[in-house]
């Protein structure tokens, strides 16, 4: 009796990380962040199965490079030119250092080329690069 | 019959009542059965955003497919464009059956609400505090417990300006400039943190 309660359980089990293991993986430039408590099983494209048991934080970036595929005066293999910046706090108070605060500010591609070659873009970008160190650093306790 | 069956034959009834379901495709969220939502209120240039929570059970297909159960909230952010540059032709309107769209208010449906979407969103954050399964283009996962996710997927050869808090994810900022018109947009200013 016991036995097939387990059997069952890992029936049900195997059916909900099947997904997992079937789905297909796409390139795809990504941006990402987690923050889990407790069990987890995920995966990322081009990635394996990652399993966490407990707390765990990420802040990921995912930047596929086409195969065979060299950058042309017309096309691009994937610049990306920017700046991030992720601030969590406690997710389930609302306070001003509270949640998660996210800043993004990038160029991909052409549109990244073109940025660094723009002294408006750079300055926008090192402009926005200096208020994440300012805020880094009035933060800091 | 014994009370164990039909206690579990009266949830099984029960079921439908307190299932949500989500069919998700590239040019709108269709939500079906009880949900919760809240739509930002749209303006040309700006992001739009959708939020909705389910609580105790959901369903998605589509995109994304899975099963959910405690809660489930999610918020998607399609970004805007300058008003400079050529604007996507703009999504249909919600449209809900017995129940509302007035944009900034949450909203409960409890047959059926569309939320269109005028582009794949920029930005997603799913939160879920219970467990999950599930796969699709937004995340591949199985988990107990709780579980933050947000995704960003840019767009190709485009410069992105994106600001989420998620305290206001209604107040998020999210604009994608094509490389193509970056010359005839004013390059963005950065604000402090």
């Amino acid at each position: 009796m016991r036995q097939n309660q387990l059997s069952r359980g890992a029936l049900l089990l195997g059916g909900l990380l099947l997904p997992l293991l079937g789905a297909g993986c796409k390139n795809h430039l990504a941006f990402a962040t987690s923050t889990k408590f407790g069990l987890d099983i995920s995966q990322k494209a081009n990635q394996t199965i990652d399993v966490t048991m407990g707390y765990q934080r990420v802040e990921a970036a995912s930047i596929p490079v086409p195969a065979d595929a060299d950058a042309t005066d017309t096309n691009d293999a994937y610049s990306v030119l920017g700046t991030f910046h992720v601030y969590y706090g406690d997710p389930f108070k609302q306070g001003e250092n509270d949640g998660l605060h996210l800043k993004q500010f990038f160029a991909t591609g052409m549109a990244a080329r073109a940025a660094a070659g723009s002294a408006n873009m750079r300055a926008a970008f090192g402009d926005a690069a200096a208020a994440i160190k300012v805020k880094q650093d009035t933060t800091k306790p | 019959v014994s009370t164990g069956w039909l206690i579990f034959a009266g949830c099984l009834a029960l079921l439908p009542l307190v299932s949500g379901c989500v069919w998700r495709t590239q040019e709108a969220d269709h939500l079906i059965g009880p949900a919760f939502y809240r739509l930002s209120q749209t303006a040309p240039g700006q992001a739009d955003i959708v939020q909705t929570l389910h609580v105790p059970l959901l369903l998605e297909g589509g995109r994304q497919w899975g099963l959910s159960l405690g809660v489930v909230k999610r918020d998607a952010i399609v970004p805007g464009h300058p008003p400079q540059t050529p604007q996507p032709p703009p999504s249909s309107p919600p449209y809900g059956i017995l129940t509302g769209v007035e944009p900034r208010k949450w909203h409960f449906t409890s047959v059926y609400f569309r939320a269109p979407l005028r582009e794949t969103p920029l930005f997603i954050r799913r939160t879920v505090i219970g467990t999950q399964g599930g796969g699709g283009v937004e995340q591949r996962a199985f988990s107990l417990g709780y579980s933050s996710v947000t995704a960003t997927w840019p767009r190709e050869h485009a410069l992105h300006e994106l600001e989420f808090d998620s305290r206001h994810p209604l107040e998020a900022k999210a604009v994608v400039t094509p490389a193509a018109d970056m010359e005839t947009t004013p390059t963005p200013a950065p604000r402090n943190q």
